[in-house]
């Protein structure tokens, strides 16, 4: 469904050139849930913003149904919901003016939008805190707005970046649950987390990254049986400290050439 | 056609949430347009003041109480920047760059009008006196209005794109907003001035304020006193495209497209 090919993105930091992620290729596929995987740094959330728009790649291309997703932004924004890690959302506006709007944003008649907005509200059990300012909200409720708001145009895609960071556990399970439906229903579902439980529970696929490189990029079952390990944890660990000795032994081969 | 209708809907949103404000507006532009009765039709003409200068000096007061109005709304945009990041939701709405920086500069436009109307209103009944010399025509009056509350827009909108947060906060006011108002005619007339500082005034003519204030007054006293409306309409045409273009290009950089 997604296909993200050779993706590059590269920034300009005090006249050094920082690249965030380099030759990143993966795919989405519809009605999975893919987890990127990764410690701080890793690009995650690049490679999330690069998916939903909000940045240009340096380099590569994103297909969507086998199209360039450049060829018409337009179009591809409007089969795509993004739920970024600090909720978003409209300050001005109460919980249902937020998804009324975003309804008729996407082309939503009046009427459709009231009736889509009132059925988000009831899904996602907001519907005591509908008249409330987005200030009034706590963090777990600000969030499952931003993730309704997300789904109001009926996306195909959902990108969830770090959704549960900073929330109580019972409201993680809770947007666990919420999670699991949504793939249930056909939805590709691109969740960035750096919480191996959470992408132990939910993720069909798994991508883990390091330093804006992919390390790995498979199922997740497969990914267990060719590490032959039980456990995510165990096989992120392996990946990545790997990674961080190959690393390690780099930079002490270029110092002692050096001396 | 998708892209035009979010655009819409998005002008929609901030005259929605203006309309909430508009009896505060009422009552703001009253208080307003009677201060500047007392001071410009009662208080100067009495120290000795030419009553000539009265509509000019309402007028230019009129656009400097105008300037906080913008940038109370720039601030909204530096703040949702650094903080809430509504900015990011909308760019990922079915809609190019180059129209959600023209629903960014238009709905201030149209916010700001909205603050003015009644600040007009009340002031054209109280200095109804002033204003009989040859009365233009109201849409003249509005277009020259709307096309300076828009190329003022864009070129601030441009800076809060441009610059960091800590910079609009520390500068923007002092480097942004004054020099268009102390070097746009907002108390003397362009003539006059030139009278009296000839280099100083040459210089008001590279602001787009001073054609917005001069139409004005030539179209509420009909005097050829003034820079004629054929000249300010032109400019302020032609700074509302630079504002414009200069916003999406900081837009656009500061998005990382």
């Amino acid at each position: 469904m997604i296909e993200i090919r050779h993706i590059a993105k590269y920034y300009t930091a005090r006249s050094h050139i920082v690249k965030a992620l380099d030759d990143v290729s993966l795919t989405v596929h519809k009605g999975r849930v893919h987890a990127l995987l990764g410690v701080n740094g890793a690009g995650k959330s690049t490679l999330s913003s690069l998916i939903a728009t909000l940045h240009p790649p340096t380099r590569g291309d994103i297909l969507y149904e086998g199209v360039s997703i450049y060829a018409d932004l337009a179009q591809y924004r409007s089969i795509l919901g993004f739920c970024p890690q600090r909720p978003n959302l409209d300050q001005y506006l109460t919980v249902y003016e937020n998804l009324l709007f975003a309804g008729k944003y996407h082309g939503l008649s009046h009427t459709n939008a009231t009736v889509r907005a009132q059925q988000l509200l009831s899904n996602f059990h907001l519907k005591p805190y509908a008249h409330a300012t987005i200030a009034a909200l706590s963090g777990g409720y600000r969030q499952r707005v931003s993730i309704a708001r997300a789904l109001v145009h009926h996306p195909q895609l959902l990108i969830l970046d770090e959704p549960t960071v900073g929330l109580d556990p019972h409201i993680r399970y809770q947007l666990w649950d919420i999670i699991r439906t949504l793939r249930n229903s056909g939805i590709a579902i691109i969740l960035t987390t750096h919480y191996l439980d959470e992408a132990e529970a939910l993720a069909d696929d798994v991508s883990i990254l390091s330093k804006g490189t992919l390390l790995v990029s498979d199922t997740l079952a497969s990914l267990k049986q060719t590490h032959a390990l039980e456990k995510l944890e165990a096989l992120f660990l392996k990946l990545v400290c790997h990674e961080e000795e190959k690393e390690a032994q780099k930079d002490s081969g270029q110092g002692n050439t050096r001396a | 056609m998708r892209e035009f209708i979010c655009f819409i809907r998005l002008v929609q949103r901030d005259l929605y949430i203006l309309k909430s404000y508009f009896f505060q507006f009422l009552i703001e532009g009253g208080i307003a347009a009677g201060c500047f009765y007392l001071l410009y039709a009662c208080f100067l003409p009495a120290m000795g003041m030419t009553p000539r200068f009265v509509p000019a000096m309402f007028m230019g007061s009129l656009v400097s109480n105008m300037i906080p109005v913008i940038f109370s709304s720039l601030q909204q945009v530096a703040i949702d920047l650094e903080k809430h990041r509504y900015i990011e939701y909308i760019a990922t709405l079915p809609i190019s760059n180059a129209l959600i920086i023209l629903r960014f500069i238009l709905s201030m436009t149209l916010g700001t009008l909205i603050c003015w109307i009644p600040v007009c209103g009340c002031g054209a009944l109280l200095f109804h006196a002033f204003l009989r010399e040859s009365p233009g025509s109201l849409s003249t009056f509005l277009i020259i209005a709307f096309l300076l509350l828009f190329a003022v827009c864009a070129i601030t909108t441009a800076i809060v794109f441009f610059f960091s947060y800590t910079w609009f906060n520390s500068y923007m006011w002092v480097c942004g907003l004054m020099p268009l108002i102390f070097f746009g005619c907002e108390i003397v007339p362009w003539r006059d001035a030139y009278r009296v500082a000839p280099y100083l005034a040459t210089l008001f003519l590279l602001n787009p304020v001073t054609y917005g204030i001069e139409g004005m007054r030539s179209v509420i006293t009909g005097s050829p006193h003034y820079i004629p409306t054929s000249v300010c309409i032109p400019v302020l045409l032609l700074w509302s495209f630079i504002g414009y273009f200069g916003a999406l290009y900081s837009f656009n950089k500061r998005m990382g497209r």
